[in-house]
């Protein structure tokens, strides 16, 4: 059943931005969906502009729509005014290519890549008439699953997803599909089926599994409650990445997305080991593409997307062991012809503001660095390592080249904090600006420099040596920025920062257990949606739903956790292991800082016993350059 | 190296002049979003297309006035300057491969360099506004009524609301030509407004204007609304630019 589509394009005319609601954008995949086995619906919970700007997504989308048996569609969160007018005339969340209503898919799959996108989940289920929870989900329901980094501890959404996928799709995909075909050619019931994804390594099935709670708000336990739950379940890894396909193609959307460019995947994982960082804990080993892979691959989006731009994508595209040979490569093809090569993530070095220096030519809008704290002890304390020198040569350097614009990240609120480190936040800044200043005028300009200071507030994460941690009172992270906002004023500096309400919410549900799914449902109720935009998050709304469902968010935010406690996530395994974590936590506490294991000496992660994986790095690292 | 067929900035040798249609999913794109769509299609239909200067070199094309979101057209043009040409018939292959759905490439001729651009020749455009046959009050008597109330205004005051602020213009002057076209029960109108440098006329200013005199009401829309041909002129009277 198709929707009204006469209706739809009336809406359209008077929305914003309409170009993010109709199909037909270069590159879509059109099938016919009564030719093929399964139909499957990527479902984005933010708006198109942010969903189509994830390399995820479009790494599945290719990889789904490879298969002959299957179709694979989009669908995003529609924007405050799409979404009343299309409750207000009766149309349900549909997809993009044919218009087909959610809820006549096979399988709804969700990207979980930030807690504050979970109403827009619930909002997108409700918009598409599908039942939230799992339970009240039958046959003629589609199969609601879920992956991305919030399946690490998906618990606050778990009731709502019948299956999740920890950890990298490329090949899993694949086999859940596999697997849901069998089960309804055995016409397996719901329950059997769930039982069969299970059984699909790194496929977690919350409803096979269940928790008890020890009188002090605690878990007593987590447990399966079927023999074909795993106890953990492990996260899939991609062993290399060349094996599996990455798109050759590229959607081309009709409107400008956030991010419009070519994203080359240049390697994934992180060896840095900050503590605080889910994405370098969770996304280990690193594995680097070939170089010859990327350029081969760079051509072919080139010609398939027509876009005028490559973004080397990964968490610290610097670290990449080819990295120089790539950018020459790249630029050399490519310098003529109107396409730029971009470097998203700098590290704090010089290297890589030649790097920058390289690629950006005449384009010096500004350069951002993240030092992430303001003095070396609590730089120890996070393991970031960068010291003062670094930074102070990586900014003489940037605006010895012609930058004028510097933009530091830091963090407050992290574990051992003390005034002193927020004083060191601003002296860093202040000699950054200094620095500016002696840069830019032996270079007989009459710019100023101009140094950003973005602080962001410390979120603890699953599956990190941070996990335990508290994340600071609200009070207390204002209290943090109404310090800085006194100091860091006058010519050349400006402070931005995160609104703390947001901040709270994110560590409420990054820690959180099932007992919040009450909670996020409450919310959704009272009309919470797009949490993550700052105009449109209600933190009264939120303060209600909590009241409501009986659950104190400040137990899940703000309370210290012992090692001795079961977590919420216990079940779920990352391949990190949980000595390292502690380990790594004890000498944060200490002070000691661990190096990098690309330099050779293995740090004792866990990682490549548990998954049978290995680092896998082109070149060996060269003096200066990791 | 190999290096492919746009990897050198070059001297333009010749200007191709596109003609594409803007109509179905495409007609959402903004002016920008045209402008970029336009220039990925060149870039992966692999022309030769002459390169700007300057750090970050991008394709020479130039654009026929922008159109409003929303509005379609038969009649978007492009002049794409070529370090060498391909021929029309080539050069018309090649994109037709390359655009999206909604750009469809109605013509494509190669003009010698050193001839006036679009800006300079562009002075008038047409439109056709279909109020659509749902709208059982834009009955097409009662909108040629409203269209010769409107040609027989003196001044027919329109505010626009920019980003700068609010400015108030007299549309009269800017048409030139507004009559029902004769169909089969549906009201169309068929307009000729200023393009260029006298003023730029929005169409749906216009057809908001023949709506409210026919008193369909602050809030009706025509069904549809598309940009025919764009006009230079000649001896004191308006020729098609193509």
């Amino acid at each position: 059943m198709q929707i009204d589509s006469r209706l739809l394009d009336e809406i359209l005319e008077v929305v914003e931005r309409p170009a993010r609601y109709v199909n037909g954008e270069w590159n879509a995949v059109h099938k016919r969906l009564d030719e093929v086995d399964v139909r499957v619906l990527l479902a984005f919970p933010d708006t198109y502009e942010v969903g189509m700007s994830h390399l995820g997504l479009k790494i599945l989308y290719y990889i789904l729509n490879q298969r002959d048996d299957v179709a694979c569609e989009r669908t995003f969160m529609p924007w405050v005014d799409m979404h009343a007018a299309m409750r207000d005339k009766g149309i349900p969340l549909y997809s993009l290519e044919s218009r087909l209503p959610a809820r006549e898919f096979d399988i709804l799959g969700f990207s979980l890549q930030y807690e504050l996108s979970y109403t827009n989940v619930l909002a997108m289920l409700d918009l598409a008439g599908i039942p939230a929870r799992s339970e009240a989900r039958g046959a003629d329901h589609p199969l609601v699953i879920a992956g991305g980094p919030c399946a690490y501890n998906p618990e606050p959404v778990a009731p709502f997803f019948d299956a999740i996928l920890l950890g990298e799709g490329e090949e899993a995909v694949g086999e859940i599909v596999d697997e849901y075909k069998r089960a309804r050619r055995e016409s397996l019931s719901r329950r059997e089926m769930l039982e069969v994804l299970a059984r699909v390594p790194g496929v977690y099935v919350p409803s096979l599994y269940d928790v008890e709670y020890r009188e002090d708000g605690k878990i007593a336990r987590i447990f399966p409650t079927s023999p074909a739950a795993a106890y953990p379940v492990q996260k899939r890894v991609v062993r290399d990445l060349g094996a599996v396909p990455f798109p050759d193609n590229f959607v081309v959307p009709f409107a400008e997305i956030i991010h419009d460019r070519i994203m080359l995947e240049v390697f994934r994982g992180c060896t840095h080991g900050c503590r605080f960082c889910q994405a370098g804990m969770v996304y280990r080993p690193v594995r680097e593409r070939d170089l010859d892979d990327l350029c081969e691959l760079a051509r072919r989006l080139v010609t398939s997307t027509g876009y005028e731009e490559i973004s080397l994508m990964s968490l610290s595209s610097a670290d990449y062991s080819r990295i120089r040979e790539l950018v020459s490569n790249l630029l050399q093809r490519y310098s003529g012809s109107g396409v730029a090569v971009s470097l998203p993530s700098l590290r704090v070095d010089s290297f890589s503001v030649d790097l920058a220096k390289e690629v950006e030519k005449g384009r010096k809008t500004g350069l951002t660095f993240a030092p992430e704290a303001g003095t070396q002890r609590l730089r120890d304390v996070i393991n970031k390592g960068v010291t003062r020198n670094d930074l102070l040569e990586a900014v003489r350097a940037a605006f010895a080249a012609g930058w004028q614009a510097v933009k530091l990240y830091f963090m407050i609120g992290l574990p051992t904090e003390t005034e002193d480190d927020l004083a060191g936040i601003v002296n860093l800044a202040r000699e950054v600006l200094a620095c500016g200043r002696e840069e830019l005028k032996r270079g007989h300009t009459t710019r100023s420099p101009q140094v950003t200071v973005s602080v962001s507030s410390f979120v603890p994460k699953a599956h990190t040596p941070f996990q335990w941690h508290p994340q600071a009172p609200m009070e207390e992270l204002v209290a943090k920025q109404d310090y800085l906002k006194r100091r860091l004023r006058g010519k050349g500096l400006k402070l931005a920062w995160h609104d703390v309400k947001a901040s709270f919410l994110e560590a409420v549900f990054s820690r959180g257990d099932r007992r919040l799914a009450a909670a996020l449902e409450e919310a959704a109720a009272l009309g919470c949606r797009f949490d993550a935009w700052h105009e449109e998050l209600r933190f009264d709304k939120w303060q209600e739903a909590f009241a409501r469902s009986g659950v104190d968010p400040k137990f899940y935010a703000n309370t210290h956790w012992s090692y001795d406690d079961v977590l919420p996530w216990d079940h779920l395994s990352a391949g990190v292991s949980r000595d390292y974590l502690v380990a790594e936590s004890r000498r944060a506490a200490e002070g000691v800082p661990t190096p990098d294991c690309r330099l050779g000496k293995c740090v004792k992660c866990g990682v490549c016993p548990q998954l049978k994986v290995a680092p896998r790095i082109l070149a060996r690292p060269v003096e200066g350059v990791s | 190296m190999e290096r492919n067929a746009l990897s050198s900035p070059g001297k333009p040798q010749a200007t191709c002049r596109l003609r594409l249609t803007k109509t179905g999913p495409a007609r959402f794109m903004s002016h920008l979003d045209f402008i970029r769509a336009a220039e990925r299609a060149v870039r992966r239909a692999d022309l030769p297309v002459a390169l700007t200067e300057g750090f970050h070199p991008h394709p020479r094309m130039s654009f026929s006035p922008a159109l409003p979101v929303g509005v379609e057209s038969e009649c978007e043009l492009i002049d794409v300057d070529l370090r060498e040409s391909p021929g029309a018939d080539e050069v018309a292959r090649r994109l037709g491969r390359a655009l999206p759905p909604g750009m469809r490439l109605v013509s494509c001729m190669v003009l010698p360099r050193g001839g006036p651009s679009l800006s300079s020749m562009i002075r008038a455009a047409s439109y056709q506004v279909d109020f659509g046959r749902d709208n059982v009050a834009a009955r097409p008597d009662v909108i040629e009524a409203a269209i010769e109330g409107l040609l027989r205004a003196n001044a027919i005051p329109v505010s626009r609301t920019t980003p700068k602020g609010t400015r108030e213009f007299d549309l009269r002057p800017l048409i030139y030509d507004l009559r029902l076209l004769r169909g089969d029960g549906a009201a169309s109108v068929h307009m000729l407004v200023a393009a260029g440098p006298r003023g730029h006329v929005r169409p749906d200013d216009v057809a908001r204007e023949i709506a409210r005199r026919a008193g369909l009401g602050p809030g009706a829309r025509p069904a549809r609304i598309v940009r025919k041909e764009f006009y230079v002129e000649r001896e004191g009277r308006f020729r098609p630019l193509l």
